[in-house]
């Protein structure tokens, strides 16, 4: 993974640098000193991740991503502010990281980042793919993505749901998960993989989707919460 | 780096420590840096203090938050510069920039001398 560090404080960039040599697979492409040099420096040279810092002089960190627009990487912010929070999962950052980093938390944004990169890949592998193929009674029968309302585990089967009926198809949940695109479904349980596009309404820690009522584990409630798009 | 040979009343290396992973030389060279950076970030400040420039002064005290975490002086002086930040983008009328600019200069002179000790007692 090839990454750039974003930040004007010297000492902040020699922290970072540190940091991203005890990341196996993690590649320092440069280290720019402000949000115009990174921006020059991305459009030469295509990286997967920016470790970047948001109050810069100049062009602030929020600016160059929406000047990046589709040449945008992999964002995580590294900021002594938590004020932004807000505005950066709107960015759909991977994630924010409050200075000063401890290095446990700056793994944790690795692996999270690394997750997201491979997600990215199949998701564009998969974005020509609006359907996929199940065995049902031993025919193969195409489903729309958009069709399907939710997936539920169910010993070794998992239920796909879809409007007019449901699907048993012989696999685990995680199996199908990395078949379907990740922008469109969430993990929200143990046994259960919802559409983010055919949830009605959330209440109390349940999802309901037409009739069907789905429980948030405590677990995946927080990705759940920045992948909504709270108003 | 072996510290036992001077003791710091300001400076507290457990975070840089820890980000170093056992490696001396990122060590000596963030405290080399911190040397070198933070009185230029004071003298830019207190530039920016007498012009009443508000946003340069916003800029400085949020950088220099960065710059004092590094050798553990962020419960010192985070309140004082986070205050100069705030009053800078409030654009407050009564402001405490002299007074939190002199605090913060103090402490960090007094961990300037402490660290050129550090890297003395070191090499």
């Amino acid at each position: 993974m090839k990454c750039l560090i974003v930040d004007d404080n010297k000492m902040a960039r020699m922290a970072m640098k540190q940091l991203v040599t005890q990341v196996k697979d993690l590649e320092l492409v440069k280290e720019c000193a402000g949000a115009m040099e990174a921006y020059n420096s991305i459009n030469q040279q295509p990286i997967d991740l920016l470790l970047l810092d948001i109050e810069m002089p100049g062009m602030t960190g929020i600016e160059l991503i929406k000047n990046l627009g589709s040449k945008k990487p992999l964002i995580i912010f590294t900021t002594a502010k938590k004020d932004y929070a807000v505005e950066a999962f709107e960015l759909n950052v991977v994630d924010y990281l409050v200075k000063p980093i401890s290095p446990h938390r700056f793994f944790q944004a690795m692996e999270r980042a690394s997750e997201a990169l491979s997600s990215n890949k199949q998701e564009v592998k998969l974005g020509e793919q609006e359907f996929v193929f199940v065995k049902d009674n031993g025919v193969l029968k195409r489903i729309n993505v958009d069709d399907i309302l939710y997936l539920e585990a169910m010993g070794d089967y998992v239920k796909v749901h879809t409007a007019p009926k449901f699907h048993v198809l012989h696999a685990t949940l995680k199996s199908i998960e990395q078949k379907l695109p990740v922008s469109k479904f969430i993990r929200v349980h143990r046994s259960y993989i919802v559409s983010l596009n055919k949830i009605d309404f959330i209440k109390e820690g349940f999802i309901t989707i037409g009739k069907a009522t789905i429980p948030i584990a405590d677990t995946y409630r927080s990705i759940l919460n920045k992948r909504l798009n709270l108003l | 780096m072996n510290e036992a040979k001077y003791t710091c009343k300001l400076i507290d290396l457990n975070y840089l420590k820890g980000l170093s992973f056992n490696d001396t030389e990122f060590e000596q060279a963030i405290i080399n840096q911190f040397i070198v950076q933070v009185p230029q970030e004071l003298e830019w400040l207190k530039e920016a203090i007498d012009k009443r420039n508000l946003k340069r002064i916003k800029s400085l005290a949020h950088c220099m938050k960065s710059s004092i975490a590094y050798l553990g002086l962020t419960e010192r002086l985070h309140s004082f510069l986070h205050r100069m930040e705030t009053e800078a983008v409030s654009k407050a009328e009564d402001t405490h920039f002299e007074e939190d600019f002199d605090r913060v200069k103090k402490i960090c002179e007094q961990a300037v001398q402490e660290a050129r000790q550090l890297l003395i007692t070191t090499v």
